[in-house]
């Protein structure tokens, strides 16, 4: 009970800080997902494998950890703007183990939680990239008849606005100049040029939409 | 006594300096957790690919230090990335752990590209009917020699115009700086400035008139130095403390008079002690930023507050104070939406005393249809729009100022390549500017005594990997003759 209270919360969380990421329109890739019932929920296959490139595949066996958020909505068709019917999140992580010299994956979602370990690099980027019947919505939420269809956002490695806005800070105090300082700095409407090197909020993102579906009696 | 005020001040920024930071009291520590397997000992810190930049200035950034247990799964250790690479050194940093000399010691490795630290601070030129041109460039080395501090240096050259006793100005400044002492929170900073100026002063006309065959010139030259030191008091804020020694040599004519429309003279007040005199002050400075992006911001709010004391006492010529305040506040126009945005913006002076030419508001300084000083040389002499009607008491320099404005931003576009993000501004406001004499013995009513006029400018802003641009209406209006 504890720990879907926790997981709720983590959700929570996650929406709240992140509500605008689908909304924002940005490049949506169109993806045939496959989608099932099992008990109570809705369950979705699909893969994202293509958020890894080279450098992102490589930085598995870092010895640091990386981390896949899910976002899982589920619209129903020609009902995009308004609230989705149904909304799942996803915290997947890899790490290496320098001396068991294995791969420590850990899958946790609002209705399902896994822990897992892989002897190879490719395996456990599967593990982290292919959904295999993942839960993403109570059946009850989900009308039989009408269409629906889910949008997916995937960020690899996301930054927490906070450290974000931080950095950024920083940047703009360390050219070593004051910023509270008499002159044209004061009243500038604007900072000065400086060098300006964007950090990014997370490695990459992707925005996934699934092919319509609808449920039968 | 003063020099015990600043013993006093100065021990409590030691203090600070050497109080623990909230990351090492968080440290875990192996005793207390020996039978932890998740525990790791950092062995080691390498750094590789910095040819410029010193080793122990990447270490600094780094909150894992060397010889610290610490959990293999600390999210610090996705963060050496983001802390690194905000130095603004590096291109690219790579971050990879390996084992260390036994089971349950690792080495974390640090792989960095090093960049071009070369920056831009501003560029100045334009053109105007009382000098046909001035350019200038102020640039900065922000990693000299690899040592993390940051030198650099501005210059100015203004033609001479067509004002009655005009010369060629020129003004130029060398600035040094590092915002982490040691990798404290203690920053440091010096500049030193020289200016030889022919300032155009009014002897005829309208004031809304700014033919330069109104104006007359006068000379004078800075020579001076600003120390100071900056504290970083938490992540959002910190404080600064200047202290500026200037010598300054001004030439003013014996009487200068201004002729009004209406045939009789005004004395005029230049505001500079003739022939030799110091200006010695000492200033205490505060900000406080809570945007989330400083750079194109979409919500949060930025204050600063300046308090400045130039006095006999201190060694100077001039008594006088100063205190300049701003707060901008910024706002998404709908929840969950940060497209459009609202923003406030409220500045304000107020000048005390005798304050030296220089130090006083410049119209300028709030009403940015005006063409702004060039490192510090007045190089135009046009007049401010007068949108309502209150040309006659505006003046050039003022005491007491302020601007208030409201910006519609619309957000273009944000991008991963080298143009980051785009938005389109339209701002709105008032601005005023007077002198306390104007307030004091006045013959209208107290809100005509004080001159307010309209605040407009629309444009672009670019965020960028070399910088930051504003292409707006009233930048431009600025380097133009009118």
């Amino acid at each position: 009970m504890k720990r879907r209270v926790a997981a709720a919360c983590v959700a929570l969380f996650l929406l709240a800080t992140h509500a605008d990421a689908f909304a924002d329109k940005k490049t949506v890739a169109d993806k045939i997902m496959k989608f099932s019932e099992a008990g109570k929920f809705l369950r979705v296959s699909t893969s994202f494998t293509e958020i890894f490139d080279k450098k992102a595949y490589d930085e598995l066996s870092s010895g640091i950890h990386t981390t896949l958020v899910l976002r899982i909505f589920v619209y129903r068709r020609g009902q995009e703007s308004a609230s989705p019917a149904a909304v799942a999140v996803g915290k997947f992580s890899v790490r290496y183990d320098l001396w068991g010299e294995k791969y420590v994956v850990s899958i946790e979602s609002t209705h399902f939680r896994k822990k897992s370990q892989y002897k190879t690099r490719s395996d456990a980027l599967k593990a982290v990239t292919e959904l295999h019947n993942l839960p993403i919505a109570l059946l009850s939420t989900i009308p039989q008849g009408p269409h629906h269809f889910i949008g997916m956002v995937v960020e690899l490695n996301p930054v927490s606005k906070k450290l974000l806005a931080e950095m950024r800070r920083w940047l703009t105090r360390s050219s070593g100049g004051v910023s509270v300082s008499r002159g044209a700095s004061f009243f500038g409407s604007f900072v000065s040029v400086f060098v300006n090197p964007k950090l990014p909020e997370a490695d990459k993102i992707l925005r996934l939409r699934s092919q319509p579906f609808f449920r039968v009696k | 006594m003063h020099m015990r005020c600043l013993a006093i001040v100065l021990g409590l920024l030691l203090g600070l300096a050497f109080a623990p930071t909230p990351a090492a009291a968080d440290a875990p520590t192996r005793s207390a957790t020996k039978k932890d397997e998740s525990l790791v000992l950092v062995e080691r810190v390498d750094i590789a690919g910095n040819v410029s930049t010193a080793t122990r200035l990447v270490k600094r950034a780094i909150a894992i230090k060397e010889g610290t247990w610490v959990r293999i799964d600390d999210p610090r250790f996705r963060q050496i990335r983001y802390k690194v690479l905000a130095l603004g050194y590096f291109r690219t940093v790579n971050v990879k752990l390996a084992k260390g000399s036994k089971r349950g010691h690792i080495i974390v490795k640090v792989a960095v590209k090093e960049r071009g630290t070369i920056v831009l601070n501003h560029l100045l030129f334009g053109t105007s009917r009382a000098t046909p041109w001035w350019a200038g460039i102020d640039l900065s080395e922000r990693n000299f020699i690899g040592s993390g501090i940051s030198v650099g240096g501005g210059f100015v050259y203004a033609a001479e115009g067509p004002i009655n006793n005009a010369t060629n100005q020129y003004a130029f400044g060398l600035h040094i700086g590092d915002p982490s002492i040691l990798g404290s929170r203690y920053g440091a900073h010096g500049r030193f400035l020289y200016t030889d100026a022919s300032e155009p002063f009014r002897i005829a006309g309208e004031l809304s008139d700014g033919a330069p065959d109104n104006f007359d010139s006068f000379s004078y030259t800075r020579t001076g130095a600003v120390a100071g030191m900056s504290m970083i008091l938490t992540t959002l804020s910190q404080l600064t403390i200047d202290a500026r020694v200037e010598r300054v040599r001004a030439t003013t004519p014996d009487l200068p008079v201004r002729m009004r429309p209406d045939g009789t003279n005004e004395a005029i007040d230049l505001h500079l002690q003739p022939g030799v005199s110091r200006v010695v002050t000492m200033a205490l400075g505060f900000e406080r930023d809570t945007r989330a992006d400083p750079v194109l911001p979409y919500n949060g709010n930025k204050v600063a507050v300046l308090g400045e004391v130039g006095a006999r006492w201190l060694g100077g010529d001039y008594d006088f104070a100063t205190l300049l305040a701003k707060y901008q506040h910024w706002w998404p126009l709908r929840s969950g939406s940060i497209r459009h945005v609202l923003s406030l913006h409220l500045t304000g002076g107020l000048i005390l005393g005798d304050a030296p030419r220089f130090d006083r508001l410049h119209v300028a300084d709030l009403n940015r249809l005006i063409t702004p000083r060039a490192l510090g040389l007045v190089v135009s002499t046009a007049a401010t729009p007068n949108v309502f009607n209150t040309n006659a008491d505006k003046t050039t320099y003022g005491e007491v100022g302020g601007a208030f404005e409201v910006q519609y931003t619309y957000r273009l576009f944000r991008s991963r390549k080298h143009v980051y993000g785009g938005d389109l501004f339209f701002g709105l406001g008032l601005w005023a500017l007077g002198n306390r004499d104007d307030v004091r013995a006045r013959d209208r009513s107290l809100p005509r005594s004080i001159p307010v006029d309209l605040l407009i400018d629309a444009g672009l802003r670019l965020d960028t990997e070399i910088g930051i641009f504003e292409l707006t209406f009233a930048n431009a209006l600025g380097r133009i003759p009118l």
